[in-house]
């Protein structure tokens, strides 16, 4: 059975005046699938996910989400629509707890926003949701501890736990291993695997035999072109991939 | 406890204790009295001021707008010689601003930076010039306020404003809940919200929040407290002028928020009452007091960069 | 209604007519004629005065708000010298030197420890300064007001029409601006130091890596951001009243004019700095209890349309 697409581009183009960072992509991103974006420096893939979640608007092309056009929508909408993204550059709220950073994800669903009067400690929903976010990462221990004080790695963690407290159907997330050690990949790699029962996954990454591992689909992007997207084993065995990541791979091997 | 740091457990009520006692001490038509009145209501409008800066991230050089428009408010909307009562022209006074500044706001603050700072000291210009090239409003030599309200809630009245030490005990209570509606708001639902919006635009943007929202909210909040005090610092004197709206009120009120220390709320008063009272030592020592005030000014800003309460928390807080 | 490129341009002459209209006033074509060139005379020294500020603005980030204080130094220094020597240029070369000194010493004294440290402490930092200055030019110079006289060689005026002539001395001063625009045109889009200049902000490691000396680079731009300032109240001494107050006035006309120009962009600084110049003007005449409100009414009027100002990068 095939899972049902949950969001799809249709000729998605970004034109920076004669620069063209994506042109002409369409892609199907499917439920409880983890799809992922690969492609040379400068192909395009975090274009492409800027524009999926609405921070970046297309020049041309359309997005669309479980079917109803998104793509002209403000990013808040985006995320009101469930579509959660994590950052390549660690985007996490220095200053405060890791629980807090989480609560602050959560609240947002729970209503009472402007609520001027009411402690922030008061809600016990957005507090269960916040440790609940921080156990699915593995980060309980960290609860307490504020975010500008815990390691590179944990906040690579913390910024995926924040996204998960706003309870999101789609997963964006861009390079979350970069610049992580094996063992912390490994870590992720197994949360990942967990998150892409429930979640839609889109992942970009260059860390490739993580990618490998966990792409159920893998789309390729050389230069703002699509060149290819099928199953791992369809891409790997694609000669024009070959070409394009020529110089990478020996870089892998290195 | 919207109180959270150590420092501000001890100095709050060590200030509000003190200041209890001001007027008993001093004979009460004495000038002392009425100065540290002002200087109360000084505080009022500089914790405003830093709540907007320090807590939200709005670097507004025309908060002597709303100062302005609290005074002028008053005296436009009240009759010359009917005694009005003072409570009912509060809210009168806090909805108008309110309004104003969303109006404002929603013009502005889809601007942000320096181009926000630079907007927002056009804007407060444009209304000093309103007030001081009009000939319906007094111009440059403002207008005179003839009475004075009476306090009256359902009929029980119990101050008069005439009084010197009644008023500076109404400033009095107007700074204590007007320091504990900021630490409720600033530890609410909605305070979490600001504060991630201020340490981390983009982040809390991205998690779906209306950040234009919550700065427009924040803004009106500030901006009707500022205009309060201005309503205030009219009544105290009777008067109300275009230097209310002066570029210099809001350049001064953020030297004694910064001084205070900055976004710490209760820093303000520390601010205030310091500022105010170099002033007065400089003021009588030589004509060129404004020599000083500002080498001053630049030398704090280079020395003590987290003003006086930071100094005090780092001596106190362990 | 109003279509892009002349949106600034349309909505002054609206208000200009609706200025005219309401008062029911017809100008004489002299009036018109003389307005026009005072608007753009006053026009092209904001911009002088303004370029200063964003060029500070633009290559380090600097907001400063003590701008304005130096175009006071300049009228205040000249009005000293014109004193003393009674020679115009000998006053204004000596101004211009001290001003462009202040720069280097302010620099290198103060505004160095604050590249790096948020807006607000530099707006403080240039409030204390504006506080000092104010009370340096009382000191100094008292508060009473002064003028400068019209120098002997540009005294006199250009005949305009049969009974009106027009002041040499103001086409001087329009001139002297557009020289100076011309030469900043030049500097900065053409020479390896407007490169540079171009490039400090945004690639300060890359400029660095480049052999240039940033600091020395710093302290060029800021110096020469100033002596525009003052230059500009130098040139303009003979045609404004030297009094307390007047760095911060300008100043503030100086915020409307880039906020409208939009920011980093210099040519919408100069079309700005022109428009406001024109309305002032002719408001003044028209209707002078709006005079002094209606180019922030202008400001908001753009901010509404378009809120990064009209030619905004």
């Amino acid at each position: 059975m095939v899972n049902d697409i949950v969001l799809e581009t249709e000729a998605l183009s970004k034109y920076w005046g004669g620069i063209k960072a994506l042109n002409d992509i369409s892609l199907q991103f499917r439920d409880r699938q983890l799809h992922g974006v690969v492609g040379p420096n400068g192909a395009g893939k975090s274009t492409l996910l800027n524009m999926l979640c609405g921070t970046l608007k297309p020049t041309s092309g359309c997005i669309f989400h479980k079917g109803q056009r998104i793509d002209t929508l403000k990013p808040w909408r985006f995320v009101r629509r469930g579509i959660g993204r994590s950052f390549q550059k660690t985007n996490i709220y220095p200053e405060v707890t890791c629980l807090e950073n989480c609560a602050i994800s959560a609240q947002r669903r729970f209503g009472g926003n402007f609520n001027l009067i009411a402690s922030r400690h008061s809600n016990k929903l957005v507090r269960k949701a916040a440790e609940q976010a921080l156990a699915q990462v593995g980060l309980e221990d960290r609860t307490y501890t504020l975010g500008g004080e815990i390691s590179y790695g944990e906040q690579r963690q913390l910024e995926i736990a924040m996204v998960l407290a706003t309870s999101p159907c789609i997963l964006l997330l861009d390079e979350p291993m970069a610049g992580m050690g094996h063992e912390e990949s490994q870590r992720i790699i197994k949360l990942l695997k967990e998150l892409k029962k429930t979640y839609c996954i889109v992942l970009v990454e260059h860390d490739m035999d993580a990618i490998f591992e966990l792409s159920d689909q893998l789309t390729v992007l050389d230069n703002g072109s699509h060149l290819i997207t099928g199953t791992v084993d369809e891409v790997r065995a694609d000669p024009r991939v070959k070409e394009a990541y020529l110089g990478v791979d020996e870089e892998q091997a290195a | 406890m919207i109180f959270e740091k150590r420092t501000e457990r001890i100095i709050v009520p060590i200030f509000f204790i003190l200041a209890l006692f001001v007027p008993l001490f001093l004979d009460a038509n004495s000038f002392f009295v009425g100065k540290v009145s002002t200087i109360i209501i000084m505080s009022i409008f500089v914790m405003s001021l830093d709540f907007l800066v320090g807590r939200v991230g709005l670097i507004t050089l025309g908060h002597a707008l709303f100062y302005g428009l609290g005074g002028y408010l008053f005296v436009i909307l009240s009759p010359e010689y009917e005694v009005v009562n003072f409570w009912v022209y509060t809210f009168y006074i806090c909805i108008i601003s309110a309004l104003i500044a969303l109006v404002i706001g929603v013009v502005i603050l889809r601007t942000t930076g320096i181009y926000f700072i630079m907007i927002t000291l056009a804007i407060s210009q444009m209304a000093f010039y309103y007030f001081f090239d009009s000939l319906k409003y007094g111009g440059d030599d403002g207008l005179y306020i003839y009475m004075t309200p009476e306090t009256s809630i359902f009929g029980l009245s119990f101050l008069n404003l005439d009084d010197p030490q009644h008023f500076y005990y109404l400033a009095l209570f107007s700074l204590f809940n007007t320091l504990v509606f900021f630490k409720v708001v600033l530890r609410s639902r909605f305070g979490r919200i600001v504060e991630a919006t201020k340490q981390n635009p983009d982040r809390t943007e991205a998690l779906g929040y209306n950040i234009f929202a919550f700065r427009l909210t924040c803004y009106v909040i500030g901006s009707t407290l500022g205009a309060y005090a201005g309503f205030l610092f009219a009544l105290q004197y009777g008067f109300v002028n275009p230097s209310f709206l002066a570029w210099e009120m809001s350049g001064t009120a953020l030297v004694m928020s910064i001084l205070g220390g900055l976004g710490t709320i209760y820093g303000a008063i520390l601010g205030t009452f310091t500022y105010e009272g170099l002033q007065y030592f400089f003021e009588h020592l030589t004509e060129e007091w404004l020599l000083f005030m500002g080498s001053a000014i630049i030398l704090m800003v280079i020395l003590l960069r987290k003003g006086i309460a930071g100094y005090l928390e780092k001596l106190l807080e362990k | 209604m109003l279509f892009a490129g002349g949106q600034g341009g349309l909505l002054s002459l609206f208000i200009l007519y609706c200025g005219e209209v309401s008062l029911g006033y017809f100008m004489t074509a002299e009036l018109i004629i003389v307005q026009v060139l005072n608007g753009i005379q006053y026009g092209l020294l904001l911009f002088l005065i303004a370029s200063g500020l964003t060029l500070v603005l633009g290559v380090m980030g600097i907001l400063n708000l003590a701008h304005g204080s130096m175009y006071m130094v300049g009228a205040y220094l000249m009005w000293y010298f014109v004193t003393v020597t009674g020679s115009f240029t000998v006053s204004a070369a000596l101004s211009a030197t001290i001003a462009l000194s202040l720069g280097i010493l302010i620099e290198r004294v103060l505004i160095q420890r604050f590249y790096n440290r948020n807006h607000l402490d530099q707006v403080l930092v240039t409030i204390g300064m504006i506080l000092v200055f104010n009370s340096l030019q009382s000191i100094l110079f008292g508060n009473d007001p002064y003028g400068v006289p019209v120098p002997d060689a540009l005294d006199g005026g250009i005949p305009l029409t049969n009974n009106s002539t027009y002041a040499v001395y103001r086409i001087f001063v329009a001139v002297i601006c557009v020289g100076i625009a011309g030469l900043l045109y030049f500097v900065i889009g053409r020479t390896r130091l407007g490169m540079m200049i171009r490039a400090g902000k945004s690639n300060r490691e890359m400029v660095e890596a480049l052999g240039v000396n940033i600091k020395s680079l710093y302290t060029i731009v800021f110096a020469f951001g100033v002596m525009l300032a003052a230059i500009a109240g130098i040139i303009a001494s003979p045609i404004s009243s030297i009094v307390p107050g007047m760095g911060e006035s300008v100043l503030i006309t100086c915020f409307v004019v880039v906020v409208i120009g939009g920011m980093g962009s210099i040519k919408g600084a100069f079309i700005a700095a022109l428009l406001v110049g024109l309305i002032s003007t002719f408001f003044s005449i028209l209707m002078p209890s709006m005079a002094n409100m209606i180019i922030y009414i202008f400001m908001i009027l753009v901010l509404l349309i378009k809120p990064q100002g009209l030619f905004a990068k």
